[in-house]
């Protein structure tokens, strides 16, 4: 109920992105026609700028919510306003970035709505997987702005673990890939790897931001420490969970060998 | 039966990092009080109320709520909690109707048409956007929202800073009208020494974190005395010596062109007679000049 009433009020305040997705949808129309396209080759180009916009749009909007919303109330002081409220930490939280993420959807949506609509691609199951796939990546891109917003307005040295972390977990996947991508020999499903590989750090970063805010609250300092001590676990532990198969290929190759 | 205080610390201890904010601070404020915490910029009263509303945890002690830890159940607390802070933090795009209906979609109890009436009162616009009101007037949106939710504790921090004489006596107006229609209890730290003296019946001073004091004002202003008396020149205070200081204990010594002002506590005639200041003028000493007494005082021998 809390988190509801967050998030409504959350996308009632930033009336500003519609008319913002509107003007990126009318861009989107007009601009092949602006470069002297007409016919198949304009309804085309219209297509292919509707899911450009709507992937930039989201993204951009999704990362910017998240580094602005929570963040920068509370180097403000203005957080105390939803912590005097008989709402728990998690409502305030998740209310807030819920509404964001809600927003930045929606205002996805209004950007390619007219190129779904009059566009030449009717593939309705192929743009509500444009949109869908979106949306999903704008939950990773939010909490990764949140929790690098905190980590920035933090300005404490605990920032260098939190970049640290992020880095070498990137590096570590990267270098993971390859190794799969070699050795599998049709043992490992490189696609579910990629969504692991999103979708783990993607909780750790949840995990982080909710203990950010629930252990520090008004105390930015104490509540980054949680956020980089946790973060710093949480994706550690995603790095083994993500080793698994490489592991078992290599002791299956040495028992074979 | 002994009813549980609403509010309780205990040797509460707060840091920013290596730096002391509050040091063992404990404090008891009983259901219907009205609790004054004063102290200078700095003393630690707007991290005593962090603490107090669950936003920052103590490092040693406790703070309670209605005899609950608050940091552990600061929601539930909070339902009984009206609060008003030092700096306006209302979202600067919402309207003082808009923050109403928000807050009540989110409090057990909310009086909508109360809030409306107190801004219609304080003269607020309630369609305009937060950021476009005066420091005042933010601070008389957040103090109709603090009562809209009917608290058992208003928490005030702060509130006159920055307000003209007619907001600040607006304020205190809104705050009288609430303690005689529901007996709220009010926890409030100020600078406003001279306003909450008709207000407040009981005060504590924070000090460097320490509380200084922590007694009924009746009971403090009784105790405490100015004695003022006539000296020729520096020489005449020294010559009083260290017995008759001893006999005087004041808390704090001004000197001036016409003489010497002692803040003298526990005051009685026999340790004037004995401080061989017999002839010297005693009066009353207001809660301002107890208060500077103890901050800013100096006693010198």
């Amino acid at each position: 109920m809390s988190i509801r009433v967050i998030a409504a009020r959350e996308m009632a305040e930033r009336k500003l992105v519609w008319v913002a997705a509107g003007y990126m949808a009318l861009a989107g129309l007009a601009l092949p026609y602006l470069r002297g396209l007409s016919g198949a080759p304009a309804a085309d180009a219209r297509g292919v700028l509707g899911v450009a916009l709507n992937l930039a749009f989201v993204g951009t909007l999704a990362a910017l919510l998240g580094a602005a919303m929570i963040p920068g109330d509370l180097a403000s002081g203005r957080i105390g306003f939803y912590l005097v409220r008989p709402v728990s930490v998690a409502a305030v939280l998740w209310g807030r970035l819920l509404g964001g993420w809600l927003l930045a959807v929606a205002g996805g949506l209004v950007v390619v709505l007219p190129q779904v609509v009059l566009g030449p691609w009717r593939d309705y199951r192929g743009w509500a997987l444009v949109v869908g796939c979106t949306a999903l990546l704008a939950i990773p891109v939010m909490l990764l702005a949140h929790v690098l917003a905190v980590s920035w307005r933090s300005r404490t040295l605990w920032i260098l673990l939190d970049l640290t972390g992020l880095g070498l977990y990137g590096w570590f996947v990267v270098q993971l890939l390859i190794r799969l991508a070699m050795a599998r020999a049709g043992r490992v499903n490189l696609d579910a790897f990629l969504l692991a590989a999103l979708v783990l750090p993607t909780l750790a970063l949840a995990v982080a931001a909710q203990l950010q805010l629930d252990q520090g609250r008004t105390d930015l300092r104490r509540g980054h420490r949680w956020l980089a001590l946790s973060l710093a676990g949480g994706l550690l532990v995603s790095a083994l969970l993500l080793s698994a198969p490489y592991l078992t290929i290599l002791a299956s190759s040495r028992t074979t060998g | 039966m002994t009813s549980i205080p609403v509010v309780q610390c205990a040797g509460l201890t707060m840091a920013y990092g290596r730096r002391p904010a509050l040091a063992g601070v404990s404090l008891e404020v009983p259901a219907g009080a009205v609790y004054a915490l004063l102290g200078r910029n700095g003393s630690g009263k707007s991290t005593l109320v962090r603490a107090l509303l669950g936003l920052a945890r103590p490092r040693a002690g406790e703070a309670r709520l209605f005899g609950e830890d608050v940091w552990r159940h600061r929601a539930r607390a909070m339902a009984r909690v009206g609060v008003v802070p030092e700096t306006p933090d209302l979202p600067p795009a919402m309207s003082a109707a808009q923050a109403s209906a928000f807050c009540g979609r989110l409090a057990p109890a909310w009086d909508g048409a109360g809030v409306a009436a107190r801004l219609a009162r304080l003269q607020v616009d309630p369609a305009m956007p937060v950021a476009r009101l005066s420091r005042g007037q933010q601070t008389q949106v957040a103090l109709a929202l603090a009562l809209g939710g009917r608290p058992e504790l208003l928490v005030l921090d702060d509130p006159t800073l920055g307000l003209d004489p007619v907001a600040r006596q607006d304020l205190y107006r809104e705050l009288l009208d609430e303690l005689a229609e529901r007996g709220s209890t009010v926890f409030i730290t100020t600078h406003d020494l001279a306003g909450i003296e008709g207000l407040a019946d009981r005060v504590g001073i924070l000090h460097q974190g320490r509380l200084l004091l922590d007694e009924p004002l009746e009971a403090l202003k009784a105790r405490f005395r100015q004695v003022r008396w006539a000296t020729s020149g520096p020489e005449d205070l020294a010559a009083l010596g260290p017995e008759a200081l001893a006999a005087l204990a004041p808390v704090a010594i001004t000197r001036d062109a016409f003489g010497v002002q002692a803040l003298v506590p526990g005051f009685t005639a026999e340790g004037l007679a004995a401080a061989g200041l017999a002839e010297a003028s005693v009066t009353g000493a207001s809660l301002e000049e107890i208060f500077m007494g103890l901050v800013n005082g100096e006693v010198q021998a």
